[in-house]
């Protein structure tokens, strides 16, 4: 075959990354494992930039339930089709894969049943099916799982559950490059500390979990754990900071009484009878305390 | 990100990852009385799945237009991208992709650029268009499925003219592109998928299904040295039992090496 000389650059010298991180996205990028990370304003930016660039108009995207919602419109507008399936259930997932089907979405953990998506099991299949795997990571960040090495193609967080602003892709350039710009001048503070601060933020919410259970006004609480899900300690190092208790009284008034506690409660979006709390700073026993007084003056009303 | 820069961005990781560099194209084609319904399918690039939702159809009298109009299209991808790659823009650029007794032809004039730039696409075009180089060099292609030899054929005249539109877009009566994963803008069939088409259609019989696919290489696109840019292997398949996929003119054209007259012109 004849070469000519003046078409492609000399390939094996020309720099790659056009997404490579910088500043602050650099440490992002190395606690996700990435090689990019692209930076948008929302969760629903970030997800819609990397389901649309991800697929093609009449390609399928399998979503898990509780994200399903965040994506139906925004990709039926753009000619994807979309299946909704119990993240956490492997089969159901594999049962909805069609042959135009071109990513699996789904969050690393699935509320309000505090469920761990073993997406170290679901890559494995979709690798040997050329589908990629884009995970929703916002509650555990990586502070406690880090979906690159479970075999994701694909790693969101958004971060403003935990204190900033915006939301962060993680992938490969080759695969972030597929998608829009996103706005790189947003800037953040040391994301280092923000995760220092998740995974103390997680080991107190997994101790008010523990406190809280078997509470006289609670039905329930869902928080997931190592008893529950023994095949993550291969692969997590905490559960987030989030809790989900399911309540024996109307969940409203205590979400009310908890506003500028040391927690963020509200009443679970997916679930009206229970409480999404999401501890902050403080001890786990004052925040078992006033969670127990919220409760009790949610009884009273 | 412009289509070059894209593509360049592209060729940079290939070159590195042989397997993201293996794409696989394939359509699949029903026989009617009047010639075929020829749908895309999902298309792998390496590790990618990228989603062809395009159908066309074929009338039994209109496989080598077909053809050509996957000549053009991919002859006016590659010159503009060999164009857009020395950063320059023409205000035009058509494709007159014909056939006839001597063989095939492709003449591409451009209005906007020098005689120099619009000659080393030309030159581009010789060595890296995959389907002008499936057609003038088959080497040692396979066409694995085909019932029987593939005999010499008279060729019919035809002649079809493309217009590039941006980036990697063009069109004839067809829109042709290619997927947003291989630079181009979803919007249309890429050239090879119409190629696999013309196979495809031919060779299945009123009520019949047949199944064409080629596998290649994309670093030989991208110009890396010994690796060919065409396909090295199709495979025709019918899908029922029993059935043949039938021989005709455009698996003639594509088994073996055609003599491709090709000239350019910079247009006032």
């Amino acid at each position: 075959m004849p070469q000519v000389s003046g078409w492609f650059p000399d390939l094996l010298t020309t720099a790659g990354g056009a997404n490579r991180p910088r500043g602050w996205l650099t440490t992002v990028a190395e606690q996700e494992g990435a090689e990019s990370v692209l930076v948008y304003r929302s969760r629903a930016d970030a997800v819609l930039a990397v389901l649309t660039g991800l697929t093609n108009p009449g390609g399928h995207v399998v979503a898990g339930e509780d994200c399903a919602d965040l994506v139906v419109d925004g990709l039926l507008a753009e000619g994807r089709t979309v299946t909704s399936v119990a993240a956490a259930a492997p089969d159901a997932v594999f049962a909805a894969i069609r042959d135009t089907t071109q990513v699996i979405f789904l969050s690393s953990l699935v509320e309000p049943a505090m469920r761990l998506t073993p997406v170290n099991e679901i890559s494995a299949v979709a690798h040997g099916e050329d589908l990629l795997v884009v995970v929703d990571n916002s509650v555990l960040t990586p502070a406690s799982f880090r979906p690159l090495d479970s075999g994701a193609h694909v790693a969101i967080v958004d971060w403003t559950g935990h204190g900033i602003d915006m939301s962060t892709v993680a992938g490969s350039d080759h695969l972030l490059r597929l998608l829009p710009p996103g706005d790189s001048d947003l800037s953040a503070p040391p994301i280092g500390s923000v995760l220092d601060r998740v995974r103390q933020r997680s080991d107190t919410a997994s101790a008010v979990a523990a406190a809280l259970a078997g509470h006289r006004l609670l039905r329930r609480v869902e928080r997931a754990g190592f008893a529950e899900h023994p095949w993550a300690r291969e692969t997590h190092d905490g559960f987030g900071p989030v809790l989900v208790v399911s309540c024996a009284v109307d969940p409203a008034p205590a979400a009310a009484a908890l506003a500028g506690a040391d927690v963020t409660a509200t009443v679970h979006p997916l679930d009206p009878s229970a409480l999404r709390i999401t501890v902050r700073d403080g001890t786990p026993e004052r925040i078992t305390a006033v969670v127990d007084a919220a409760l009790t003056i949610a009884a009273s009303t | 990100m412009t289509a070059a820069a894209n593509l360049i961005a592209t060729a940079a990781h290939v070159a590195r990852a042989s397997w993201d560099a293996q794409c696989t194209t394939a359509v699949l084609a029903n026989g009617t009385p009047q010639g075929a319904e020829v749908r895309c399918l999902p298309m792998t690039i390496g590790g990618l799945r990228a989603v062809r939702a395009f159908h066309f159809t074929v009338r039994s009298d209109a496989t080598v237009p077909l053809l050509l109009t996957a000549l053009g299209g991919c002859v006016a991808e590659t010159a503009a991208t060999s164009l857009a790659l020395r950063g320059v823009v023409p205000d035009s650029l058509v494709v007159v992709a014909g056939c006839g007794p001597a063989g095939l032809s492709v003449r591409l004039e451009a209005r906007g650029c020098s005689t120099e730039a619009l000659a080393a696409a030309l030159a581009h075009v010789r060595s890296y268009s995959p389907v002008h180089r499936l057609l003038a060099d088959p080497g040692d292609l396979r066409i694995a499925g085909a019932n029987g030899p593939v005999t010499a054929i008279d060729l019919p005249v035809a002649e079809v003219t493309v217009t590039w539109l941006d980036g990697l877009r063009s069109r004839t009566n067809r829109e042709i592109d290619e997927p947003h994963q291989l630079a181009g803008g979803d919007r249309a069939p890429s050239p090879l998928e119409y190629l696999l088409g013309a196979l495809a259609a031919e060779s299945a019989g009123s009520g019949a299904e047949v199944h064409v696919s080629a596998r290649r290489d994309l670093r030989g696109w991208f110009g890396m040295p010994g690796v060919p840019p065409e396909p090295r292997a199709l495979l025709v398949q019918a899908t029922t039992p029993g059935d043949e996929p039938a021989v005709g003119v455009i698996a003639h054209l594509v088994a073996h090496a055609q003599q491709v007259e090709s000239s350019s012109t910079v247009l006032p």
